[in-house]
């Protein structure tokens, strides 16, 4: 019931953590302040891993999701992927949108603007944020499962179009800085390092997370289904004598 | 709640969703019928606001096909989501909460290719009516791959 | 360091937000193997 082995898992955990100081040490300190933006760079080592990281997670969550969809690959083990990774990219995108805003305040005066990228970016937040809300409706596993992955998968349209909003719109954020159109970096030196060593950083933090929710995941839908017979089993049978001290929360609550 | 929600929920909802469409050709009719009826809206609203406003029209085509093209991006996704949700208590809450940042795009794009169609440049208008376009074509062929499952016998 | 409150703002504020996620789900996981070993 998880992805990876529990020493692997604990291991990749101090990683991640180490390569987060690390990656403090070099956003902070040995980097060098841009030419134009100065200090504020500091920021973009979180800020563009974080998204990055968000696509990723979403990334996951459609491909889980169409290989729970589709009947030939269909198991559970997608559903509770798509589910735990989805979570992890609501953070994420949560994190690089007020990343950005408190970048924007000094380099463009303002905490907010309704340019493509940023208004795509949170589209993108509140699309997940539905689909997590959708996943807490109690129902059927399958039913439940069916009906996510299909939200999941619309969602998932808005990420090429966050990525490609800064070409196809005159935007105030700015061109890709990386993955531009010819694919020539506008980036070089420590300040590149740094800035893939964040990607490197948290996608280890991520994959991390994902494990651990992954697991917790397939925990409280295996408590659901004993809760499920149980429930079952009493209306069948008739409730039991004596029946034990008030089971808690029962599905509510999670 | 008191009941046990888990439960009443596994039972409730299939047999909703069993009665709430049959099939993926009803799907298909309503989907058509929202569209329908939206159009019967539009065309009321452009009505009034050319006699309201006094408009200088810059181009009639754009404002055409954009407006079919967001029609049908709306009607796609709102019977989607509908379905989606379709027997679910929580559907009233849910269903705007989920359809919006879907249906933001398209109506955003629609503002802008009204706007350029207006009183604008009719050629600013043309790249929203391909971006409506695309939402249309892309959320209809999402609809009709996402019926099928989402009507199957589970 | 130029607009210092703003950088380490955001770099506090990132490292609380993980940091108090991970947490949070430390705790959510060990309170669902507790019920998970009760059974």
């Amino acid at each position: 019931m998880t992805l990876l082995h529990p020493r692997l898992a604990r291991a990749l955990g101090w990683t991640s953590l180490a390569a987060l100081v690390v990656l403090a040490m070099f956003g902070l300190w040995g980097a060098p302040p841009d030419r134009v933006q100065s200090d504020a760079q500091r920021l973009m080592y979180l800020h563009v891993p974080s998204a990055w990281i968000a696509y990723l997670a979403f990334g996951v969550t459609a491909l889980s999701s169409a290989l729970y969809l589709w009947r030939r690959t269909r198991s559970p083990v997608w559903d509770r992927l798509a589910g735990a990774s989805a979570e992890l990219g609501v953070l994420f995108t949560a994190l690089t949108l007020v990343l950005g805003s408190l970048w924007g305040r000094p380099v463009w005066g303002v905490w907010w603007a309704w340019d493509a990228r940023l208004v795509t970016t949170a589209v993108l937040f509140f699309l997940y944020v539905g689909y997590l809300a959708l996943r807490r409706v109690p129902s059927a596993v399958e039913t439940r499962a069916k009906r996510s992955a299909i939200a999941a998968l619309i969602a998932f349209v808005d990420v090429p179009i966050v990525h490609f909003s800064v070409n196809w719109w005159r935007t105030l954020h700015q061109q890709a800085t990386v993955f531009t159109p010819s694919l020539n970096a506008h980036i070089h030196g420590v300040m590149a390092f740094t800035l893939w060593w964040g990607v490197l950083a948290f996608t280890l933090l991520y994959v991390y997370l994902l494990d651990k929710r992954y697991r917790l995941e397939a925990l409280e839908e295996d408590r659901d289904a004993r809760e499920l017979a149980q429930a079952i089993d009493e209306r069948v049978h008739g409730a039991g004598v004596a029946a034990p001290a008030e089971r808690a929360g029962v599905g509510a609550g999670r | 709640m008191i009941e046990r929600p888990v439960e009443s929920a596994h039972v409730a909802a299939p047999q909703a969703l069993e009665t709430a469409l049959e099939s993926r050709s009803e799907t298909r009719r309503l989907a058509a019928a929202v569209a329908v009826e939206l159009l019967a809206l539009e065309a009321l609203l452009a009505a009034g606001v050319v006699v309201l406003f006094n408009v200088a029209l810059a181009g009639l085509a754009p404002l055409l096909l954009g407006t079919l093209a967001a029609t049908v991006g709306l009607a796609a996704t709102g019977t989607l989501y509908g379905v989606l949700a379709a027997g679910l208590r929580v559907r009233e809450t849910l269903l705007p909460v989920l359809l919006l940042p879907v249906v933001a795009p398209v109506l955003l794009g629609a503002t802008r290719a009204w706007e350029a169609s207006i009183n604008g440049v009719s050629g600013d208008a043309w790249p929203w009516v391909a971006l409506l376009a695309i939402f249309a074509v892309l959320f209809t062929g999402i609809g009709m791959l996402a019926f099928g499952p989402l009507l199957e016998e589970s | 360091m130029r607009f210092a409150g703003y950088v380490i703002g955001g770099w506090a504020l990132t490292g609380a937000v993980l940091l108090a996620y991970s947490l949070r789900l430390w705790q959510r996981l060990r309170r669902a193997e507790r019920l998970d070993r009760d059974v």
